[in-house]
């Protein structure tokens, strides 16, 4: 739900509700986290649901229960919680929240495969929506390998845990990856479907939640001044980049088998360009917004083998330096194949075939263990006439609109102007706006904003099943041709700690364009 | 003139009132190592003598606001015309290795014929294109000028400060008359984490039925603090639809469709306005807040006896979190106005 979302019936049939936040507490319910033993459970899923406690926008009669196979007792999780919470907050830890929060915190000791567990959970379920007026609500969230996901779903349906009683709901949360193709996913999305409507299904992306990505809808829709430009006709290019100075650090079975193109651009920057490209929705609610949002992915141009070889740069790093440290090369990482053929950088040149972005390339890099890590998006408009300041022999920049994700999010405009003198002397200036410096406060982790989202029954910030197995197709083929096909495109070599490799430069100079400095 | 040595210093460098844009150009040219955040003018008007204590609030507020900030502490009562101009910048570090974000500040302090020369004290020295909140802090209203309500986008002040609330309202809605200014009442504002709490209490169909069926209403509040109170009384009254059948002494009674309301205001030590508890015959909401905390205890008993207990946001408002709390609901506030209204009577 983004920040200008019209208020619900429910919030409407509150008129105490009016002039205070038009985000209504959701209802009282049951939050099953299935791994809860994992990383992500202790560095982000308990903090998040600890900061909503804290900021007051938990019901107080929610209750989390972990189910995980290791023996711990409630008091002993609890525990083990409270120590990475006061590490991961964002604000800290503060006994007065922890107290009544953690008292509604337990632990389920169960293999994900025993049947006996979903039957001793609902019992546990059923119990705690007798003593806290829960009234059958229940969010499970899937924090696991998508290859436990069929088991988990079968013995949720076996013990009668999908189905909502009256008047409640019963909603599930999955991770990403959302398969490894086109065909994995859809087989996903089946076994989920088995227990779960669309409608109750969230797909957790959490760079959705980020207040930069949030914002993008807001900076398009909101400002009268930038919707007229934003078309064929003045925008010349959009650059979207993420990079990381990391490694593939403890992934490394994971990332070998996935690699970057699967691992981000099918999910992360294939949302940041919907949310670039997409048509005005007709209104905020869900639909409307991935409605918008799926028609760009379908607009993605499809994809030959010579496009492939022609329009997409893979690259994985050697050894190199990072921070005046030397780094191995990927190859050399732990737990990584050392023939891999992943690759470990992806640039990409992309078409929307629609009116509005019709000849406006979209350019995607992404990659590890580059010179410098941070994510944006750069919007480059078309040129000034060659006419007056903008002259063949002494060309002008364009002027370019960057709206950086992370880190330092905020929105900078360049622009050219006079440098005062009596000569004419025309340098480009930055116009910078940091969320930082203009809002004091702090911006809430984006799994804060997800969950509660999920809790409220808000699926606009997550990925619908279209998208996700759009997103697949177009990432299928690009894979088929890396992969299938007998004379594959080179996997080309870069440093550590570089820009990537040559040839992700050469495929913008091939357009008469360069990467931005980042 | 504010007294003391020390004061003077924390208002920063004295300037010539004519230079003051001057001055300001070269504070910043000075140093490339600080950024200049600004979002909002923000223009404080304050009693001569509390211009220092001013300066180490906006100090403090600069962290969690970018603003431009005109401080203006003014004497009516000296005969002679005087003015005197400092010119300082508030900074903090964001984070390790960043710029400082600093935030500027213009004190002036103005003796003699205020009501002449404020307006053009203060039109002259706003940060251009930019909304202007003005926090009012002096005794009487009359002393400014009516021209520059036109010019205030949001008028801060406290009636909880104010000894004969019911006339100075009356006032202020005078010398406001039909200009745009947005009210912006602190005592208003200290109730604003409680309404908050109340209203979230509600969001559920268990309890939002509930609401349309109160009968009792009783609110404990500190020694000076009726007037968050009865705002707070005035809320519900107006948000639910309830007529006023009139008050003695601190209880009163409303009714709202075929049900009486009984209202009791009960004055303790402690917190502005410490405790408010709600009750149906199916549901009891009671909210507390105690000093020294930053959190209110909330406790729902349903009809059955279970006590579901909330913990949420609520520290007993100091003059930081007020501002704060103020400053981040942009927008006007008709619910404010509708509860003023229906509490002024009961003032």
């Amino acid at each position: 739900m983004l920040p200008a979302f019209p208020v619900s019936n429910e919030m409407q049939a509150n008129p105490l509700r009016e002039g205070l936040s038009n985000r209504a507490m959701p209802q009282p319910c049951n939050v099953v986290i299935f791994g809860a033993s994992g990383d992500l459970t202790f560095r982000k899923l308990i903090p998040a649901l600890y900061n909503l406690a804290a900021d007051g926008d938990l019901p107080g009669a929610a209750n989390i229960i972990g189910f995980a196979r290791r023996e711990k007792t409630d008091e002993s999780w609890r525990t083990e919680l409270k120590d990475t919470t006061a590490k991961c907050s964002r604000s800290g830890l503060k006994e007065e929240v922890w107290g009544n929060f953690s008292s509604r915190i337990y632990y389920h000791q169960s293999e994900f495969g025993d049947a006996n567990g979903y039957k001793s959970l609902k019992e546990k379920l059923d119990a705690l929506d007798a003593k806290s007026g829960t009234r059958g609500n229940r969010l499970f969230y899937l924090s696991v390998s998508p290859t436990e996901y069929d088991g988990i779903l079968d013995h949720l349906l076996a013990a009668g845990l999908t189905t909502a009683g009256e008047g409640s709901w019963v909603r599930v949360i999955v991770e990403k990856p959302f398969g490894t193709d086109l065909a994995t996913a859809q087989e996903l999305n089946g076994i989920i479907a088995r227990g779960f409507a669309e409608k109750d299904t969230f797909r957790i992306d959490h760079y959705l939640g980020k207040e930069t990505a949030q914002n993008i809808m807001v900076l398009r829709f909101a400002n009268s001044i930038l919707e007229p430009l934003w078309n064929h006709r003045y925008v010349d290019h959009v650059q979207i980049t993420s990079a990381e100075t990391l490694g593939v650090e403890a992934r490394g079975p994971y990332y070998d088998k996935s690699g970057a193109l699967r691992d981000m651009v099918q999910s992360h920057l294939v949302q940041m360009l919907c949310l670039i490209a997409m048509e005005p929705p007709t209104s905020l609610g869900a639909d409307a917004v991935r409605d918008e949002k799926v028609k760009v992915v379908r607009a993605l141009r499809k994809l030959s083998p010579e496009d492939v070889g022609r329009d997409i740069v893979r690259g994985q790093y050697a050894a190199g330096s990072i921070g005046g440290k030397q780094v191995p090369a990927y190859r050399t990482e732990d737990r990584v194949n050392p023939k891999s053929m992943t690759e470990t950088f992806v640039a990409l040149k992309m078409h929307v075939d629609n009116w509005r972005w019709h000849g406006v390339p979209f350019y995607m890099r992404v990659g590890k263990r580059l010179a410098k890590g941070g994510a944006e998006i750069a919007v480059q408009f078309k040129e000034a006439p060659g006419v007056l300041f903008n002259s063949a022999e002494a060309p002008l920049g364009p002027n370019q609109l960057v709206i950086r994700i992370q880190p330092d999010e905020g929105v900078s405009l360049r622009l050219q102007c006079k440098v005062p003198g009596s000569t004419l002397r025309i340098e480009p200036v930055k116009m910078d706006f940091h969320y930082g410096t203009s809002f004091g406060r702090q911006s809430p982790e984006a799994y804060e904003r997800l969950i509660l989202d999920a809790m409220s029954g808000d699926a606009t910030l997550f990925a619908r099943r279209d998208e996700v197995e759009e997103a697949w197709r177009y990432v299928d083929a690009i894979e088929h041709t890396w992969h299938q096909n007998p004379n594959p495109p080179p996997l080309c070599e870069y440093s550590a700690g570089s820009w990537g490799p040559k040839e992700a430069e050469q495929l913008m100079e091939r357009d008469g364009r360069t990467w931005r400095r980042m | 003139m504010p007294d003391t040595l020390a004061s003077l210093e924390s208002l920063g460098t004295p300037v010539e009132v004519a230079a003051i844009g001057k001055e300001l150009k070269k504070l910043w040219t000075a140093d490339q190592t600080r950024t200049r955040a600004t979002l909002f003018n923000f223009a404080v008007i304050c009693q001569g003598a509390a211009m220092a204590e001013n300066t180490e609030l906006l100090s403090h507020f600069v962290r969690s606001h970018a603003f431009h900030a005109l401080l203006i502490g003014i004497e009516p009562t000296i005969s002679a015309d005087e003015v005197k101009a400092w010119i300082n910048a508030h900074c903090y570090l964001p984070k390790a290795g960043a710029k400082h974000v600093c935030c500027e500040q213009v004190s002036i302090s103005v003796r003699g014929n205020v009501r002449a020369l404020l307006p053009n004290l203060l039109f002259g020295h706003l940060d251009y294109d930019l909304p202007l909140t003005l926090w009012w802090r002096g005794n009487n209203l009359a002393d400014l000028d009516s021209e520059m309500w036109h010019w205030v986008d949001r008028l801060l002040f406290d009636s909880q400060t104010w000894t004969e609330p019911r006339s100075q309202f009356t006032a202020l809605r005078q010398a406001l008359g039909g200009t745009r200014t947005v009210l912006c009442d602190l005592a208003w504002t200290r109730t604003l984490r409680l309404r908050q709490a109340l209203a979230q209490m509600f969001d559920t169909p268990d309890t939002a039925n509930a609401l349309q069926h109160l009968k009792r209403v009783d609110i404990t509040h500190a020694p000076g603090a009726r007037t968050p109170a009865v705002l707070l009384l005035g809320w519900l009254a107006a948000q639910l639809g309830w007529s006023a059948h009139g008050a003695r002494g601190s209880h009163l009674r409303f009714s709202g469709g075929d049900t009486d309301i009984a209202c009791e205001l009960t004055e303790v030590p402690g917190c502005d306005v410490s405790k408010v508890e709600l009750a149906s015959d199916q549901l009891t909401v009671t909210a507390t807040r105690t000093n020294g905390s930053d959190f209110l205890q909330i406790q729902v008993r349903d009809a059955s006896g279970r006590i579901t207990p909330h913990v949420m946001p609520g520290d007993c408002n100091n003059v930081m979190s007020l501002l704060n709390a103020e400053l981040e609901s942009w927008g006007r506030h008709r619910v404010y106005l509708k509860a003023l209204t229906a509490a002024e009577g009961l003032l």
